[in-house]
């Protein structure tokens, strides 16, 4: 195990190492001169030649690399050309609203993913199972971005259930937080519900089909004891792998939700800094983002491999 | 499955071919004084939207967009995620680097990275196929080279090399054809992504610009008046589910047929 933890946080690096790289040289795609095009057109060129120097675009881009990654390890991202303050503060101050809607949609996630997947194993070739599995295909093929819009004019705008958009914080009010996350939570969490109830559906027939599961029925356990302890316990390992993707899909998700539902988080953060081009939150943003996912999905592999011995030995 | 799913996407297709004979009006034709007409007024079958343009226009106008931008992501991501995929696999060497590298371009989520690059570039419809090809050829290359790990030590693979075929040989001849279900499978969901990001960037703004009719740029367009004229944004988002949907069983279907014991882990 020790040599498999060393083996996995070694080749870490190297992908760390490149997705800085690769948020720092976005902004090197901008044809052309990039202060001109972001200063926009009714710029005077003394305007440019400021923002050039604010972007460190006088300099060489290697040398502006070398100095990024010097701030980096002290912890600084940068300075927001459009909000005027560091990039660090701005995102730790929308971090809570993201944090707060993707725990929600999280919640959603297992409990709908699994659920569906569960009940539809369980009652495998039954209506009972295409009904679970019609949901499932419907989650991964209706846009977000539209079902958000759709439950906005359904739920908010005709009959008044929910608020159209907006954040309330925790701190002040908990409950009018929890509604106000609801209709975002739900259109963030269909994508990941369909993707996990298929996968789950098809680990539970895996493991359903053992010996062993067989053998706790013979002795007369009872059916849902045998499912949820003896089948679902097993087909969740496999399930484990697949966090780190629905995390990535959320976080996707959170870029579009939050700009349909106005609520102050991360992903409309980077959102707005992408379309009035501030490089320097796009860039701390992106960095920040990948780096993370990652960590999860290093965490998420020694989990794996913590749980099913076989994995170790493979590599 | 494969079926229903190969018949909704055929529907999608006739729809974008047939496109000038479904309706004469123009996409981008403006009229001011027919205005939020509500589905089933007699000039506009769809409705019309804030500036008196067709729904029906634009919506099968849309599917050429949203067709067009599939195909090219499809061949591009197609063609660089097994080339790359085929030299990782195949050469050791290579793997290391290669797949770091996919690796990292892969730690970002997709749209995400996908609406940086194109806000980079600049809105364009090309620039939307580069975004996307980006963004997906490497989790292409990923199913490549798993393929290509496993076939790299088959037994006829080594007859061949013992036989005095070179490397360029045996990828092309022996293992690149025995790529193909795989591939096919992870390409049509390909297709599918790319349907639901181009309504994302349009609808962000970093996609082919207005009044360019595409399926996103339409939300974008209705969003703000969901009250009064929900059938402008309603109309698109159907269209794309339709289509995803199609295309989702296809590829359900396709593994089925092709490979059963495949397992989908894409995103």
């Amino acid at each position: 195990m020790a040599g498999y933890i060393a083996w996995r946080l070694v080749s870490a690096v190297p992908v760390i190492l490149l997705v800085t790289l690769i948020s720092f040289s976005i902004m090197s795609l901008v044809p052309g001169d990039p202060a001109a095009i972001i200063a926009g057109a009714t710029a005077t060129d003394a305007e440019i030649a400021d923002l050039r120097v604010a972007l460190g675009l006088d300099r060489p881009f290697l040398t502006r690399l070398v100095h990024w990654y010097g701030d980096l390890l002290s912890g600084d991202l940068g300075r927001s050309i459009l909000l005027q303050r560091p990039v660090a503060e701005a995102i730790a101050e929308r971090l809570p609203v993201t944090l707060a809607l993707g725990a929600y949609a999280l919640v959603l996630t297992l409990v709908f993913g699994v659920g569906l997947g569960v009940v539809a194993a369980v009652r495998q070739n039954t209506w009972v199972d295409q009904i679970c599995m019609t949901v499932a295909v419907l989650g991964v093929s209706i846009p977000n971005l539209w079902l958000a819009l759709l439950f906005v004019f359904l739920f908010a705008v005709t009959l008044g259930w929910f608020p159209t958009g907006g954040y309330v914080p925790f701190g002040e009010d908990a409950v009018g937080a929890l509604v106000a996350l609801t209709l975002p939570a739900i259109s963030l969490a269909l994508m990941q519900v369909g993707l996990l109830a298929r996968m789950t559906r098809s680990a539970m027939l895996e493991v359903l089909r053992q010996d062993f599961v067989r053998t706790a029925r013979a002795k007369g356990l009872p059916g849902w004891f045998v499912v949820l302890r003896h089948a679902l316990g097993n087909a969740l390992i496999p399930l484990v792998t697949v966090m780190g993707i629905i995390l990535s899909l959320m976080i996707s998700g959170t870029v579009v939700i939050e700009s349909v539902f106005s609520l102050p988080g991360m992903g409309r953060l980077i959102v707005n800094a992408i379309q009035r081009r501030d490089y320097p939150v796009i860039q701390g943003g992106l960095m920040l983002i990948a780096t993370a996912l990652v960590l999860v999905n290093l965490v998420v592999d020694l989990l794996y491999a913590w749980l099913d011995p076989r994995v170790r030995y493979a590599d | 499955m494969l079926v229903i799913g190969g018949l909704l996407l055929l529907c999608v297709i006739a729809m974008a071919l047939a496109a000038e004979l479904i309706t004469p009006i123009s996409p981008t034709r403006m009229s001011m004084r027919t205005r939020f007409s509500p589905p089933g007024s007699p000039l506009h079958p769809l409705g019309s939207d804030a500036i008196g343009r067709d729904v029906l226009s634009r919506l099968v106008h849309g599917a050429r967009v949203s067709l067009r931008i599939g195909t090219f992501v499809v061949l591009a991501a197609g063609v660089a995620g097994t080339a790359i995929g085929a030299l990782a696999g195949y050469f050791r060497a290579l793997d290391g680097p290669l797949m770091r590298t996919m690796d990292a371009l892969m730690a970002f989520p997709a749209i995400l990275l996908a609406i940086a690059i194109a806000a980079a570039l600049g809105p364009s419809e090309v620039n939307v196929v580069i975004a996307l090809s980006a963004v997906y050829a490497p989790r292409t290359a990923r199913v490549v080279r798993a393929q290509v790990l496993v076939l790299r030590d088959a037994e006829y693979v080594q007859a061949a090399r013992v036989a005095g075929a070179g490397d360029a040989f045996i990828l092309r001849r022996h293992i690149l054809p025995n790529c193909t279900a795989p591939l096919i499978v992870q390409l049509t969901f390909v297709f599918a992504y790319a349907v639901l990001a181009e309504a994302v960037l349009s609808f962000l703004g970093v996609g082919p610009p207005p009044p360019t009719p595409t399926w996103g740029n339409m939300i974008a367009d209705g969003r703000n008046f969901i009250r009064e004229a929900p059938w402008i944004t309603m109309m698109p988002g159907i269209a794309i589910s339709i289509t995803v949907l199609g295309l989702n069983l296809l590829g359900d279907g396709l593994r089925d047929v092709l490979d059963p014991r495949m397992q989908v882990a894409q995103a």
